[in-house]
């Protein structure tokens, strides 16, 4: 087990490296020089080049990506356009997405696992069609679409919640306030719908494939009511896989933030990374890349450990 | 040997066939095939009446952006009657061996053919890609002609389905647009099946080092946030319709992992080892051997990536990165017409209705599929 | 586009000792002291150190924390006190002396005196701080302080005079000791000035949150806050409009307005705004310089037709030259009358000609660039589908500032632009033509890597009369008109530089609830100035 975290640490580093070298090739090339952007129409040359000098934008490339990996590790890196260090622009915006996606998820277990196992045990049936139609018509409507009719319903024809925005906070978080919880519902509704249908299909598919186990049948022949076989029996082992693979939709999570934050408002890493992306603030699209990345990669690994904490039949070597 | 399958009778029926496509079938009985012929016909029928009434067939004379449906069309035409031909006599002939020795796609296809949620994906991607083909002949005017007087105007019964701020129609663009939709949508997912499964068939069967670079390769790909990767990229390149097709089609490699533990799970089978065991060369046992298992799950993949490949296109024109106006596409067409939601409803509704008719038909019919490829589903 | 330096330069034309007596807040009567306004903005907040914000978003805050050196009344455009209580300008225009009003306080409780007038101009204007906003004083020397309480503006000898003005609304008065104590990157983030409101946060991305300043030196502002929300969907904005959420819009397309103008809760504010877009030509490369070119584009759109189904005629009008009609030397009814008409035979003849002669080449393609913004896109979508319709390949390409700027401005590497023929682009200016014309089409600004004049337009003699224009000694209106009117009926009669254009009409929306807010033709939001003192319903 030991042996099998170290090399998996060791795998993240190198993918960790890799990432940076792509992100920064990526930023290297982009056209658009961040210094002409941040000065505006109308500005002198000599502004611009004052400014190219601050940003360094004229040291040697390696010099460049020195400064970009270490200004990160020791926190120092300065964002170009937001006046502070990246890392503190990410923070601020962090628990934004955070509780969005963490809404986002809630909702969308408590939707698609009553759901999706409804579907498997009813299979076949109407019941299974209609919950299977549902789910899917969820991963094929826009988000943004979808978050936009939302908020014509609910925010303007109905008047029963505020259209966009985060509303108060405490402490930085909305969801402490009652206000802030009314402002987070549209938003969290419409990147759950993504989830959903991800979720149902996957409980679906595990419910099906626990209730092909051996030791249904034998709980079965037991004389078990059905529905203790169905749920002490095959829910219980169902679920597993499902709870651990929302650790693997960090990155359908952060995709849909960048589109429900825009449409909505609301102020966290995914309208960052656009915003930034449009200003050429290589520093900020930088770190908040490697954010992600690395935010995709620990949860993947929290999910491999979880799977053999869970399952004692596996084994890490 | 019955009454039905004497000589004179096959050769009589197969004739009937060829003077009407479908014919055949009913005659013989088989009413749903027969039935399904003639619906087919129909629909062609209806395409050729739209094309001679506007004037649209085109010769090699014509002009060059009707060749392409016309040409189509007659080859339908040609496709449609050999086929109810062959499928007839084999029909016969299977009727009359009575056999039950049945091969795996024997038994996918009659499986799939009762599984209803395939056949409405199936249906709705027919009827989409049908529209994309002969999008000239069902198309009332053209998708890019402006009518800067009447704009805005709503559904009549000369525009169905209304005027967008320009004056275009948008039923036209939307059929157009179909040819946008399933460009992007089937190009970039064929590039995806080339260099993922090329990925995942390389690192499942020779493992070791090959393996680990890809596994690290498509772990860095992966690990951005698939539309933050592609908006980097697209930003770099310019929009358009070259730039999304070329992006999502190489760095959608989610199919490569995928592959990839299919191909490992099948090369340790008893006949790969064999195979390498007589010495069969590598080339040969991947395409061979390994490949045709790994179509199942590889087919259930290309649908849904179609699906997940016309999504993001839409989201990459919200965000202003999608085709260059004035070429008309779903995505575009809801990006315009956001701003239009309290004033022109019908220039949001019908392309949103597309996309998600058409991004669901690609993900119900992956998903019937998974159930029908499974081996192990009885 | 909105162009992104506010350059209010003012017109300083009266010449002499200025002394207008003190100014008189319009008082309505039943005002309530009291309440919040929430404004709804459509981009994220960058920078609110006024010397270096360079966004007309920004300006939205920076108006309300800061008090400027002068203000510009409403209806006129024309100068009016505010920090500075008098000025006069020296008789050959080379130096204008302010006297500044006593008792104005920063929001630290420091005075403002004459040093911070010295400061923030000369702190602009040094090039070792890369203010963006340098550009519209590269007329001024420098600022000298007299005493406390008086200032001297010095011109550059070859700017003598410099006729359209000589005060900027960038240069918001800001403090020179907090300045120097915070550093240029924290002033930005948490700024003091001396306005009606005070910065209190600012939650990322999210708002920025103002209270009232209760000694502020002018009247006491009606507010008690002021919250403003980037949100950058149009789409969500409108939402928001109609939904209460917020009280003003900073932006309403046409769309929308014909609905709110009926909607009882909202008032739609309109004010024609000193905005020029303009789908223009690069002229430095074939086909684009040859006029023929030009012409048979031009030829191929209904312009009116065009910028009518854009603006639905309520929030934009067709340009004819460079000066926006609410400006002065704008020639707009002899423009107006010699514009060439939609005229499809003859665009396609002269492509046929230009094609025959391989000046078109073969299989000639051309993208028109514009930013992400959609009326411009939708001008560009119109002009593309008419080229097309006259047998040239045009498309759109939408692109984010980087790149469309790398297009326009052209590198070292490709000095020639090669791939840009058409573009459409935007700019905003002061109340003065020299504002518009200098920048945009005389020769001195079509510099590689920098350029304003991004159409690489160039005519000697162009140069010459605004040059001329710029600096007639007297500064003599009447003059000055004469020759701006002689040089854009140059280049947009005998040159056509440019394809067609349009002036924004600035539309805001605004909740009933709110009273006294009123726009100018700089786009300012300003909720309490020399002029207004913006209230809200209990």
């Amino acid at each position: 087990m030991f042996g099998y975290m170290v090399r998996r640490v060791l795998q993240m580093a190198v993918v960790l490296f890799g990432l940076t070298l792509l992100l920064f090739v990526l930023l290297k090339t982009m056209p658009g020089d961040p210094a002409r952007i941040m000065a505006g129409l109308g500005a002198t040359p000599e502004s611009i080049e004052v400014l190219r000098h601050r940003l360094g934008l004229y040291d040697p490339l390696y010099v460049q990506y020195w400064r970009l990996i270490s200004g990160l590790v020791n926190g120092q890196l300065q964002a170009m356009t937001y006046h502070k260090p990246v890392w503190t622009v990410i923070m601020e915006r962090l628990p934004a997405t955070v509780e969005l996606g963490v809404a986002a998820v809630i909702l969308a277990l408590f939707v698609s696992i009553p759901a999706g196992l409804l579907s498997a045990i009813y299979r076949n049936s109407p019941l299974d069609y209609v919950v299977t139609t549902a789910a899917l018509m969820g991963i094929s409507i826009p988000v943004f679409w979808f978050a936009l009719m939302l908020m014509m319903v609910f925010g303007v024809i109905l008047h029963v919640l505020p259209v966009s925005g985060r509303g108060e906070t405490l402490f930085g978080w909305s969801f402490l306030t009652v206000d802030g919880l009314r402002h987070l519902i549209i938003p969290s509704v419409a990147l759950s719908s993504v989830l959903m249908a991800l979720n149902a299909r996957l409980t679906r598919a595990s419910m099906l494939e626990v209730m092909r186990q051996e030791y249904i049948d034998t709980a079965r022949a037991k004389g078990l009511r059905e529905r203790v076989v169905l749920i002490k029996h095959a829910f219980r082992n169902a679920l597993a896989p499902v709870v651990t693979n929302i650790g693997l939709q960090v990155g359908a999570i952060f995709a849909g933030a960048v589109l429900t934050e825009t449409t909505t408002a609301w102020p966290g890493i995914g309208r960052l990374i656009y915003d930034s992306i449009l200003r050429r603030d290589q520093s900020v699209v930088f770190g908040l890349a490697l954010f992600m990345g690395a935010c995709y990669m620990i949860s993947y690994l929290v999910v491999d450990l979880l799977y053999a904490y869970i399952d004692p039949r596996i084994t890490y070597d | 040997m019955t009454k039905n399958n004497d000589r004179n009778a096959v050769v009589r029926d197969c004739l009937l066939s060829l003077l009407l496509p479908g014919l055949g079938h009913i005659v013989r009985g088989w009413w749903r095939k027969g039935l399904l012929f003639w619906l087919f016909l129909a629909a062609m029928g209806g395409t050729l009446y739209l094309a001679v009434l506007r004037g649209r067939l085109a010769w090699l004379a014509g002009p060059s952006e009707y060749w392409f449906s016309t040409t189509m069309l007659f080859l339908f035409f040609a496709i449609l009657w050999l086929w109810a031909f062959f499928d007839l006599r084999r029909s016969i002939r299977a009727s009359d061996e009575k056999s039950f020795v049945q091969g795996y796609w024997q038994i996918v296809s009659r499986r799939f053919s009762k599984d209803p949620k395939g056949l409405v994906g199936l249906g709705i991607i027919a009827i989409v890609c049908y529209v994309a083909i002969f999008a000239p002949f069902f198309a009332h005017g053209n998708a890019l002609k402006m009518d800067l007087v009447n704009f805005l105007a709503p559904p009549s019964a000369q525009h169905p389905l209304g005027l967008d701020n320009f004056g275009r129609d948008v039923l036209d663009r939307i059929i157009f647009g179909t040819r946008v939709a399933l460009g992007i949508g089937g190009v970039a997912t064929l590039l995806n099946m080339f260099f993922g499964g090329f990925l995942g068939l390389i690192g499942g069967y020779f493992r070791g080092v090959p393996d680990a670079v890809i596994m690290r390769i498509l772990e860095i790909v992966n690990s951005i946030p698939f539309l933050v990767l592609v908006l980097l990229i697209v930003s770099l390149w310019g929009a358009g319709i070259t730039t999304l097709i070329v992006v999502l089609g190489i760095f959608g490699l989610q199919p490569a992992r995928i592959i990839r533990s299919e191909v490992l799970s099948v090369r340790e089978e008893d006949y790969i080892l064999a195979a390498r065991a007589v010495g069969a060369p590598t080339l040969r046992i991947i395409l061979r051997h390994v490949l045709p298992n790994a179509i199942a799950s590889l087919l259930v993949v290309t649908t849904m990536t179609i699906g997940v490949n016309i999504i993001v296109v839409a989201g990459l024109s919200f965000l202003g990165f999608g085709v260059r106006p004035p070429m008309p596409s779903w995505g575009a067409m809801l990006q315009e017409a956001q701003e239009f939601m309290r004033s022109a409803w019908w220039m949001a509704v019908y392309p949103g209705l597309c996309i998600i008719i058409t991004v669901f038909g690609f993900n119900i019919l992956g998903d019937s599929l998974r159930d029908v490829l499974d081996p192990r589903l009885k | 586009m909105r162009r992104a330096v506010v350059l209010a330069s003012v017109a300083l034309l009266v010449f002499g000792l200025v002394v207008i007596a003190e100014t008189n807040i319009p008082e309505t009567p039943g005002a309530h002291v009291g309440g919040t306004v929430t404004v709804g903005v459509s981009q994220t907040f960058i920078d609110m150190d006024p010397r270096v914000m360079n966004s007309v978003y920004d300006g939205y805050i920076v108006d309300s924390v800061f008090d400027d050196l002068v203000s510009l009344d409403q209806e006129t455009l024309a100068p009016i006190p505010c920090v500075a209580k008098a000025w006069e300008v020296a008789e050959d225009g080379s130096e204008t002396t302010f006297y500044l009003n006593e008792g104005i306080k920063f929001h630290n409780g420091e005075d403002l005196t004459a040093e911070d007038v010295a400061y923030t101009f000369n702190w602009i204007i040094d090039p070792a701080n890369g203010s963006p906003n340098a550009t519209e004083y590269e007329w001024m020397q420098e600022a000298v302080v007299i005493d406390d309480y008086t200032v001297k503006i010095i011109n550059k000898p070859e700017w003598t005079p410099y006729c359209p003005g000589i005060v900027s609304e960038s240069a918001s008065i800001v403090p020179m000791d907090t300045c120097e104590e915070m550093g240029p990157e924290q002033f930005n983030l948490t700024p003091v000035g001396s306005g009606p409101y005070k910065f209190v946060e600012w939650l990322a991305s999210d708002h920025i949150t103002l209270e009232r300043n209760e000694d502020y030196w002018l009247v006491y502002p009606n507010l008690d806050k002021i919250i403003f929300r980037p949100i950058p969907n149009l789409a969500t904005m409108m939402l928001e409009l109609e939904a209460g959420g917020v009280d003003v819009v900073d932006m309403m397309p046409a769309q929308d307005v014909a609905r709110f103008q009926a909607d009882p809760n909202v008032v739609v504010q309109q004010v024609p705004s000193l905005t020029y877009f303009h789908v223009s030509f690069n002229h430095s490369h074939l086909p684009s310089s040859d006029i023929r070119f030009r012409k048979a584009c031009i030829l191929s759109v209904d312009a009116d037709a065009a910028i009518f189904s854009i603006f639905q005629g309520l929030t934009g009008i067709r340009a004819y030259g460079v000066t926006p009609a609410a400006l002065w030397a704008n020639d707009r009814e002899y423009l107006q009358s010699v514009a060439l008409e939609e005229d499809d035979a003859e665009a396609v003849r002269l492509f046929n000609e230009l094609k025959a002669e391989g000046i078109i080449p073969e299989g000639f393609e051309t993208t028109i660039y514009c930013p992400l913004d959609p009326r411009r896109t939708q001008l560009a979508t119109i002009v593309a589908t008419n080229l097309q319709e006259n047998g040239i390949n045009a498309q759109v390409q939408p692109l984010d500032w980087g790149p469309l700027l790398d297009l326009l401005y052209r590198s070292e590497a490709d000095p020639l632009g090669e791939d840009v023929e058409i573009f459409v682009m935007g700019w905003s200016g002061g109340p003065d033509p020299d504002n518009f014309i200098y920048y945009l089409y005389t020769t001195e600004n079509a510099v590689i890597g920098t350029a304003n004049n991004y159409s690489w337009y160039s005519n000697p003699e162009v140069d010459r009369l605004v040059k001329e224009a710029a600096t007639v000694p007297g500064c003599d209106q009447t003059t000055r008109e004469a020759l701006y009117v002689e040089a854009q009926r140059i280049a947009f009669v005998e040159d056509l530089a440019d394809m067609m254009g349009y002036h924004y009409i600035e539309t805001q929306g605004v909740l009933a609830r709110v009273h006294d807010y009123t726009l100018n033709a700089l786009g300012d939001i300003e909720f309490c100035s020399p002029q207004c003192n913006v209230w809200v319903d209990e």
